[in-house]
């Protein structure tokens, strides 16, 4: 009855159907905004992000009864083009399920609460505000579309926006970030478009990733497809030979940017990897299953490393994003062992467990990373520096700005109780009884442990420096963290919220009889 | 069991441990000087809730159980008190009580008390669930929500000079062995399908076949808890956050939340992975007595006072590892008794240690001496903890390590009779000895501090207030007490560990 309800007020919808409005809303938006000028761009920023949040929320109520399905189909075609006998459909086909929809719901969140904390951008607002708007339509149109032509169109589209936003509104340097930044996924993208192109012509003839899906595909063109996209998911994830663009992106972009580069962007990657690589060509990529096993750990505990290394908060929190979204591959990986064959029930369910948790580290990283991102910009701004030496006694002088910088460590490293621990503990559970050796990706957990523990011994219970200004962050700036860490708890809490959404959609993908 | 509503006693005391420690925690700022007061009302209040299940237990030989299915793939999340976790429970319930009594006299100088206060109460909940929790989540949930507050009290109240390094160790030790429970959890759930441990348990018998893999999680899980209970060679983090914790925390440290790895160790490890535990058991039983040995010389050379006490705590450990790796029903009867006698024996001590030093300001043994006629009922206490740990009769730290002894001794004699196992005898026979040692550092405690002349500095000492002496005279009397009626404890521990099916007799 309730839901009877949901999907009347879905239909009363502009349009017809929430998706196309949803993906549009802020393109639309942000011509208006860059019109609108400096004040009413980033009012109506603020808006359109909060309505796009609620709406997902609606989506998610509405698809909750059978996520295991595509919903909401629809489909405009761009062009018909023939050639012999052949002929493409090139076509903007959207439709959600359980995975996109909770990514779906996952990049407004972070969208909105980075909009919360675009405040300190000063220049040009309205062209930000259009290029932010823009981002999300890309980020909503990658987690929405059904076909490798719109995927790749709204894929590209999230680049361009975003490498204004890094090498214009950024910090000394950013020029240099934005355009590393550029020819590192451009070439990933360069790169998975041959290989798209490639499955069209050697594969089945169509752009139709369910078509696609269900298509019969030689299993030597499904593993150079997997390849391809492990070169272009695998530079969003960022995945260990691929990653050196992150740290300069993260670091120069401004605090919004950061927030949505780690928040969003990684999880296109991971989003790609199971899309396109496990739910598309999943007799390809399980056939990759060890050396992407053996890659995640490696990327984890190698970024763990190096994020001990670093003396810049912002760049140490973005190594940490490396090392996260390594288990989102391990996760991944697994799940490809399932489906290659062989597995028995135990193992299957294993898998199911750890792709569960592969997505559920995508949502709970989004969060968790977004807070320690807009906190690490804030000190900046309270204590003149982001330089771990430079910075000493945050809790003397700004004990509100702390406390939430210590649970947001605590969250970062999975502590049990927010939303990081039910990930790791999913994906660990899951490898671990397929591959025992994955379980040396635990060491990574308690590097990571030890460098986050060690920086707040540095930062926040050191002893003042009388010689330094440290001042406390206003509330303004503390607002967008702190709503950001309540779904943290309440997903530590409460996994099924998330798990419920993905669960179905995965047991589908690995074959599991529940 | 009959569908009646029960009220959910111990859920009960959960929740009111925390919203306790959250209300002081957000009302901290009118709350400067009640706090202590109010969180001794919280912590009491917690703690009498817990009179019916242990009712239950104690007297109607039943079990208490509640539980919820929290998450369609985490399982049923529970709270359940049955004979083995009796003895740890109770420690930890009656123990943290007192501990907080005891904190509001000794925190009468400390600032930002409220949040002390909160934190105490936060670790009291994470303890009491660790002991009861009955879903592997959900045990390593309040394993390490254990550490948090315990954590920010070594950091914030502990020694000035050392704080942050030893609060920073006391995390990462933990957390390696945490890593290691993590994958052996991860091992077992594959094996069962199932993260509910009495779902494990009837599965257990399945699961006994692959011997190897029994072991290599058995090693897993066993480096966690080791690691807790500060066995010889991962001891390293316990001397120094037990030493600089304030007082009220190491008493609930080295009384309670070290002896829940002993605990978990029979839980997970003997019961549930019987077999493992089975061929282990005499590297257990070499770990313990290694660990003995070297806890108790290094304590009998301590200057620290605290120190001195925390080094005893490893050797202790050491004894209940010991009577565990026998394997036998009477040295795990022995070890689990010995987890309520250590926590009380071994909380009085850290009392009379902290009541020294809130009184004199020293920390030094060989700067105090004479202090018995200064604080007698101080002194008297420590006298009682003192022999108990010694294992002089009738206190209750006699019953308990003359079951351990006899249960290595049962352990010797296995199978065919006579000498059957003669290393198993060369282990006991060093055991009993250890407690030569024992005797000897707890006698040089008492000697430095409470007896000879005391030096002139020392002329204007007094006993230490009510709130700080009120708990030591109660915990001196449950010592007595159990010297003399050990059946108050045994006969609960003793039938449920013949209940264990792979256990020696």
């Amino acid at each position: 009855m309730q839901l009877g309800i949901i999907q009347d007020l879905i239909a009363l919808l502009p349009m017809e159907n929430i998706l196309p409005l949803m993906l549009f809303a802020p393109l639309v938006a942000a011509f208006i905004a860059y019109i609108l000028g400096a004040r009413g761009a980033r009012a109506l920023t603020l808006v359109v992000t909060f309505v796009e949040l609620l709406l997902s929320l609606v989506l998610i109520i509405a698809i909750l009864p059978n996520p295991g399905v595509m919903w909401y189909e629809w489909y405009f075609t761009l062009s018909t083009v023939q050639f012999g006998s052949w002929s493409a459909i090139l076509q903007i086909y959207l439709g959600v399920d359980g995975i996109s929809v909770a990514m779906v719901f996952l990049s407004n969140l972070v969208v909105f609460i980075a909009a919360l904390s675009s405040n300190h951008i000063d220049k040009s607002k309205n062209l930000y505000y259009m290029f932010f708007l823009m981002l999300q339509t890309g980020l909503l149109g990658v987690f929405m579309s059904l076909d490798l032509i719109s995927f790749f169109i709204f894929w590209e589209l999230v680049l361009i926006p975003m490498f204004f936003i890094i090498g214009r509104w950024g910090e000394e340097g950013c020029e240099h970030a934005a355009v590393k930044f550029f020819i590192y996924t451009h070439l990933g993208s360069a790169v998975m478009l041959v290989s798209f192109m490639a499955l069209f012509f050697l594969g089945p003839g169509t752009f139709n990733m369910l078509s696609i899906k269900a298509a019969p595909i030689a299993i030597n063109i499904q593993i150079g497809f997997a390849l391809a996209v492990f070169l272009g998911a695998g530079v969003k994830l960022p995945v260990f030979p691929l990653h050196n663009w992150l740290p300069w992106a993260h670091v120069k972009a401004p605090t919004p940017g950061s927030v949505i580069l780690a928040g969003i962007l990684l999880k296109m990657g991971g989003y790609g990897f199971i899309r396109l690589g496990l739910w598309m060509v999943p007799q390809g990529f399980a056939r990759l299953s060890i050396p992407f096993a053996i890659l995640a750990i490696f990327t984890c505990i190698y970024a763990a490393f190096v994020a001990m290394g670093q003396t810049d908060v912002k760049s140490m929190v973005a190594y940490t994003s490396i090392n996260h979204m390594a288990w989102v591959l391990l996760g991944v990986a697994i799940g490809g062992f399932a489906i290659g064959g062989g597995a028995t029930e135990g193992q299957l369910f294993s898998a199911s467990l750890a792709v569960q948790g592969a997505v559920f580290m995508m949502v709970s990283h989004g969060m968790i990373s977004s807070v320690m991102f807009i906190l690490a910009g804030q000190l900046k701004y309270s204590a003149g520096s982001r330089e771990i030496p430079a910075i000493r006694g945050l809790m003397t002088k700004a004990p509100r700005m702390s406390a939430v910088f210590i649970l947001a460590v605590f969250a970062a490293f999975g502590l049990p109780g927010m939303s990081g621990f039910i990930a790791e503990v999913l994906v660990l559970f899951g490898s671990v009884n397929i591959y025992i050796w994955s379980g040396f990706i635990a060491f990574g957990i308690f590097v990571t442990v030890g460098y986050l523990l060690w920086t707040l011994n540095r930062i926040v219970f050191s002893d003042p420096d009388p010689e330094k200004e440290v001042t406390e962050a206003p509330w303004s700036d503390l607002i967008a963290p702190i709503l950001m860490m309540i779904p943290v708890i309440i997903l530590g809490l409460w996994p099924d919220l998330v798990l419920n959404l993905v669960m179905p959609i995965v047991n589908d993908m690995l074959g599991v009889i529940p | 069991m009959q569908a009646a509503f029960e009220f959910p006693f111990m859920t009960t005391s959960l929740l009111v441990l925390f919203i306790g420690g959250l209300l002081i925690y957000l009302l901290r700022g009118r709350l400067e000087k009640t706090s202590g007061k109010i969180a001794v009302g919280f912590s009491a209040f917690a703690a009498f809730l817990m009179v019916p299940p242990f009712y239950r237990v104690l007297v109607e030989g039943g079990r208490a159980a509640e539980k919820v299915t929290w998450s369609v793939v985490l399982g049923e999340f529970g709270l359940y008190l049955d004979e083995i976790a009796f003895p740890i429970t109770f420690a930890v319930v009656l123990l943290g009580f007192l501990s907080v009594v005891y904190a509001v006299g000794y925190t009468e100088h400390s600032e930002n008390k409220p949040t002390f206060f909160a934190n105490t109460l936060f670790f009291l909940m994470g303890m009491q669930g660790v002991t009861l929790a009955t879903n592997l989540i959900e045990f390593f949930i309040f394993w390490e929500l254990m550490l948090v507050p315990a954590y920010f009290l070594i950091l914030f109240w502990g020694l000035p000079e050392t704080r942050k390094r030893t609060a920073i160790k006391f995390w990462l030790y933990t957390q390696a062995g945490a890593v290691c429970i993590l994958i052996g959890f991860g091992l077992l759930y594959f094996f069962t399908g199932t993260f509910e441990l009495y779902s494990i348990l009837r599965m257990a018998p399945a699961i006994w076949s692959d011997l190897q893999l029994l072991q290599l999680i058995f090693v897993l899980l066993a480096a966690g808890f080791l690691v807790k209970m500060a066995v010889f060679p991962i001891h390293w983090w316990l001397p120094p956050v037990h030493a600089e914790a304030p007082t009220p925390i190491s008493v609930l440290l080295s009384g309670a939340m070290i002896e829940t790895g002993a605990y978990a160790l029979v839980r997970f490890g003997i019961i549930t992975l019987g077999p493992a535990a089975q061929t282990l058991s005499f590297w257990m039983g070499v770990l313990g007595v290694v660990t003995m040995f070297y806890g108790g010389a290094m304590a009998l050379v301590q200057k620290d006072i605290k120190r001195l006490l925390a080094y005893s705590s490893v050797s202790q450990m050491g004894y209940v590892l010991f009577a565990l790796g026998m394997i036998t029903t009477m040295g795990i009867s022995g070890g689990l008794f010995h987890l309520i006698n250590h926590a009380f024996s071994k909380g009085l001590l850290f009392m009379t240690a902290g009541a020294v030093i809130h009184q004199t300001h020293l920390r030094d043994v060989d700067k105090m001496g004479g202090l018995s006629n200064k604080m007698p009922i101080t002194a008297f206490a420590a006298a009682i903890g003192a022999l108990s740990i010694a294992g002089s009769p009738p206190l209750s730290g006699f019953a308990s390590e003359w079951m351990m002894f006899l249960g290595g001794f049962d352990a010797v004699l296995m199978g065919s009779g006579g000498l059957a196992r003669p290393e198993f005898f060369v282990l006991s026979i060093l055991a009993v000895s250890s407690s030569i040692v024992s005797a000897g550092y707890m006698l040089r405690y008492l000697w430095k501090v409470f007896l000879g002349p005391h030096p002139t500095e020392l002329e204007d000492v007094r006993e230490s207030s009510n709130w700080m002496t009120y708990p030591m005279i109660i915990l001196g009397v449950l010592i007595v007490l159990f010297g003399i009626f050990p059946g108050l404890a045994l006969d609960v521990i003793v039938p449920g560990v013949e209940g264990i099916a792979t256990l020696l007799p």
